[in-house]
Order: C-alpha cells, then sequence, then structure tokens
C-alpha cells in the first residue's frame, strides 16, 4: 500500500498555482473585501470596540440568562410584596407584614419620624378592619387584634407628640397630632356606616364592629384634646416657631389636596355619584380654607392659618377615606357579581356622603 | 513586551503566502476542478478576512486549521448543492491537474489511475486521504479540521486506503 500514499503525496506536489494565478486571485480577494460593506479594513476605532463589545453582550446567551432571572426575581418579589401590603388579619403573609412594619419603625431615627409612622400604622389597623368588616370576616379574635394593636399605635403616636411638645419642639408634634386627629375623624365616619350596615344586615356573623368603634372614637377624643393643647403649645412658641408650623401644615394640607384629585382622577368611572360630590364638596372647602390660610400667613396671623389650615386637611382626609372605602366596595361587588353572592355591605347601604 | 497582534489584512496576506497553495490543493482535489479549486480557496481567504475584521475578540488561534476548516465546510456545501462530475466527464472535458512538464510517463499512469480510482471512494474516506497525503496534515490536524478524535481519522485513513488497495488489485471495479 506504500505506493499508494506516494503516489497521492507526488501527486500534490504537482498541483500549485501559478504566480500570476496567485497574484490574481489575491487582487480578487482584496477587491471584493474592500467591496463588502460589513468588512473594515482597519482595527476598530475603542468606541467602536465598545459598541461592538455591548452589542455581543446583548445578544450573548448569558446576558439572555442574566435578563431572564433579574425579571423572574423583580416579579416574584413585586407578587410577595404586592400580597404582604394587602394582607389582612389571619392571612399566611399577614405577620411578614406586621414583621416589616417593625423593621421600618425600628429604622426610622427621629421622634417625628417615628410618631408620623405610629399614626399611619394605627390607621392601618382601622383599614383592616374596615376591610375585614365589609367582607363579612371580622370575627372576634380579630377584632381584639386589631382593638389591641390600634391601640398600641395611636398610644405611641401621642406619647412621642407629648414628648416632642414639651421638649420645645412643637410644629414637630403638631404635625402628628394633625395627622392622627384628622384620619380618626374620617375613620370614625367610615367604622359608623359600615358598623350600623352590619348591625342591619339580615345575616350577619354576630361580631360587630362596636367595640372598635368605640376605641376609635375615644381615641379621636383623647387625640382632638392634644392636638389643642399642641396647637396652644405652638401658640405660645415666638411667631417664628407658629409660622413655620402654619407653613408645614399648609404644605401638608396642599399634598392632601393633591392626592384627592389624583384619586378622584384615576378612580373616575368607579365611584358612585353621590360619593364624588361628597368628595368634590370637601375639596372645593378645603381650597377655600386654604387660600385663608395663606392669606394669613402673609398677614403674620399665624395662629389663624393654622386652624384653616387643620379644617383643610380634616375635609381632605374625610374625602380621601370616603373613596378608598367607595373603591373597595365597588371591587367587592364587581367580584360578588362575577360569582359568590353579594356582599351584605353594598354601594348603596353605606351613607357617609353627608 | 506585548505581542501585538498584526492587522487583518496584514495577517490574511501572511496567511495567503503561506497556505493559499495548500487550500487550493485540498479543494482541488475534492471538487477536481481547477477553476472551481480556485474559486474555494479565493471564498475561503474572503470569509476568513470578514472572520477576522468583524471580531476583536475572536482571535483565530491556528490559522491553517481555521482555513481548512472554512474550505472544508465550503466544499461540503458545493457538493450538497450540485453532484460531483464524474471522472470520465471531466477527461473527455479535458481534465487537467495543472502538470507542467510531466517528467515520467509511467509516474504519471499511476497518479491518473489513483485519481481515478480516489473519485470512486466514498466521500468520507476520500476527505481524510486528501488531507493526509495531499495536504500533508496529521491525523491530529484533521480531527481538529473535522471536529472527531484522531483515533476515528486514524481508522478511517486505514479503511481508505486499504479501499484504494482493494480497488486497484480489482482493476478499477
Amino acid at each position: 500500500m506504500e505506493h499508494i500514499t506516494t503516489a497521492l503525496r507526488e501527486a500534490g506536489k504537482d498541483v500549485v498555482l501559478s504566480h500570476e494565478e496567485r497574484e490574481d486571485v489575491w487582487k480578487r480577494i482584496r477587491r471584493s473585501v474592500h467591496t463588502r460593506h460589513d468588512v473594515v479594513d482597519r482595527r476598530k476605532l475603542p468606541w467602536e470596540r465598545f459598541i461592538g463589545s455591548v452589542y455581543h453582550l446583548l445578544y450573548s446567551q448569558t446576558f439572555a440568562l442574566g435578563a431572564f432571572v433579574i425579571v423572574a426575581f423583580a416579579s416574584l418579589s413585586f407578587s410577595v410584596t404586592t400580597a404582604v401590603s394587602a394582607a389582612l388579619p389571619g392571612d399566611s403573609f399577614y405577620p411578614m407584614k406586621i414583621g416589616l412594619e417593625d423593621v421600618a419603625s425600628s429604622m426610622r431615627w427621629s421622634e417625628k419620624s417615628r410618631g408620623v409612622w405610629e399614626a399611619e400604622r394605627a390607621v392601618r389597623r382601622l383599614e383592616e378592619a374596615e376591610i375585614l368588616a365589609t367582607n363579612d370576616k371580622l370575627d372576634a379574635g380579630k377584632r381584639e387584634f386589631i382593638r389591641t394593636t390600634f391601640g398600641r399605635h395611636w398610644q405611641e403616636a401621642q406619647k412621642l407628640a407629648s414628648g416632642l411638645s414639651t421638649g420645645g419642639d412643637a410644629p414637630s408634634a403638631s404635625a402628628i397630632v394633625d395627622e392622627l386627629d384628622s384620619t380618626m375623624r374620617a375613620h370614625v365616619m367610615v367604622l359608623s356606616a359600615v358598623n350600623d350596615a352590619m348591625e342591619e344586615a339580615p345575616y350577619h356573623s354576630g361580631s360587630t364592629l362596636q367595640p372598635l368603634l368605640e376605641d376609635v372614637q375615644e381615641a379621636s377624643e383623647s387625640v382632638y384634646r392634644s392636638r389643642r393643647e399642641v396647637t396652644d403649645a405652638v401658640r405660645l412658641a415666638n411667631g417664628t416657631g407658629m409660622r413655620t408650623a402654619a407653613q408645614e401644615r399648609i404644605h401638608t394640607a396642599t399634598r392632601s389636596l393633591e392626592e384627592t384629585r389624583w384619586l378622584l382622577r384615576t378612580g373616575s368611572g368607579r365611584y358612585a355619584t353621590g360619593i364624588v360630590s361628597a368628595v368634590e364638596a370637601r375639596g372645593q372647602f378645603a381650597v377655600r380654607m386654604l387660600t385663608h390660610a395663606k392669606q394669613y400667613v402673609r398677614h403674620e396671623d399665624s395662629a389663624s392659618a393654622l386652624d384653616s389650615a387643620y379644617l383643610a386637611l380634616q375635609a381632605l382626609e374625610e374625602g380621601r377615606v370616603l373613596l378608598r372605602m367607595e373603591l373597595r366596595t365597588h371591587k367587592e361587588s364587581t367580584q360578588s357579581s362575577t360569582g359568590s353572592g353579594a356582599s351584605f355591605v353594598g354601594r348603596e347601604s353605606v351613607d357617609v356622603t353627608q | 513586551m506585548v505581542d501585538r497582534p498584526l492587522p487583518p489584512d496584514e495577517e490574511l496576506a501572511e496567511a495567503y503566502g503561506k497556505y493559499a497553495d495548500a487550500i487550493f490543493r485540498h479543494c482541488y482535489f475534492r471538487v477536481f476542478d481547477r477553476e472551481r479549486g480556485k474559486e474555494l480557496m479565493q471564498e475561503t481567504f474572503m470569509r476568513a478576512w470578514t472572520y477576522v475584521s468583524n471580531s476583536e475578540k475572536r482571535k483565530v488561534q491556528n490559522m491553517r486549521a481555521f482555513l481548512y476548516r472554512i474550505a472544508n465546510n465550503l466544499i461540503v456545501d458545493e457538493v450538497r448543492k450540485k453532484k460531483e462530475l464524474s471522472l470520465d466527464e471531466l477527461q473527455k472535458s479535458g481534465w487537467d491537474p495543472g502538470y507542467d512538464g510531466v517528467t515520467e510517463m509511467q509516474k504519471r499512469v499511476e497518479q491518473n489511475k489513483i485519481f481515478a480510482l480516489l473519485h470512486k471512494v466514498p466521500r468520507e474516506y476520500r476527505e481524510v486521504l486528501v488531507m493526509r497525503y495531499i495536504d500533508g496534515l496529521t491525523p491530529a490536524d484533521i480531527a481538529g479540521i473535522l471536529g472527531e478524535s484522531p483515533n476515528a481519522i486514524s481508522v478511517r485513513l486505514h479503511r481508505g486506503i486499504k479501499q484504494l488497495h482493494a480497488m486497484m488489485g480489482r482493476g478499477g471495479k
């Protein structure tokens, strides 16, 4: 077999390109390459290399896998966060919600921010009670849990406000009690309406909101007294402090006005006509009060400015609570109309518009 | 000292100087057509140039193996597209491998006979026979180009030679 391989090797040696052929093919290669737009006959510039590397990165499998993992993780996180924030007493995510609130609480260093946060937590408990009651899921155990935690939060907020007031920071104390007072008044109104509806319903679980309602009314009165005291403290403070407190309250009320407008805009079509009229009336009143408050500030009458801004804030808070309740009942009635029977608290049964 | 890479045109010009004949020979012995062999060789270098120019990071480690791989892919495409011409047809149409001055008539006759038989050998054997004995590549090089193990290449070479030998014994039947 040796002669075969030798013959093949010998034959290969004879097959060569002539010098002219080599040159001719090389010229054709160069010409062809230079006319192709996708070939550059030079080293790429730094920015071209950067663009190229980004392009390769974007189309690499690693990038696609990484992007998928990030999107999946973000979606999961978002779902869990949504589930946690919407959790109610009795839900599996609820302990996590409370735990996160505790963590958030421990991360608030100033007394003012802690006080505002405790006020916010107290209001959250009331909202949970309203949702549970509206869905006929408020049993005695959950109600007592809410009563306990609500009491703890509002008392803590009030304590912090008193501490600030006696410490000389009346404007900060005013911010806390203003928040507590206005929201509690609004929730007393809503809870009363829901409680009435529950008691009038032909078939209800027997567990009413009454004990919680009494707690909230009592808390509201206590907070109101605190607010008066804090306001007096502000009045007694020097003019600059009172002016600052008035401006802060005007600022809070203006923000609340914007939020109310936003709620009205985004929920268009989902609110009953009576609710919209009630909220609009409160909004117009708030605008009037805010205008007065600003005029009072300009004329150095900070005490009157404080009062006017407070009235605006309270009216707006009532409006916002009405809208939130309306959204919830609308959602509930939509769900029940597609399936499991009507909720005993319908849109018409809660008359809190007056 | 940093070994700076050559620009694409210089790198390819250098590769062309070194491997143009080898790639041409490889193409020629696979398609048995001198002009087509030149065209395939030209296309091989053009594709290599395109690759080297457009990829900063994809540095070619072994230019010879890279060129063979491109050429081999082009030939496979070519064969798929067009059935190979029979040797008889090639001879009738003036087939000439490009000898310029044959010295030994005996040798020429023997080589012609082997070429005729090489054309009849199945493609998988012919491919490795050309690479090994005409192109002068080692079984390891061939394995790298074809993406197979050196053992498999050696076995195929052995079988290819055996088949050529058997055909010669049978008078090319």
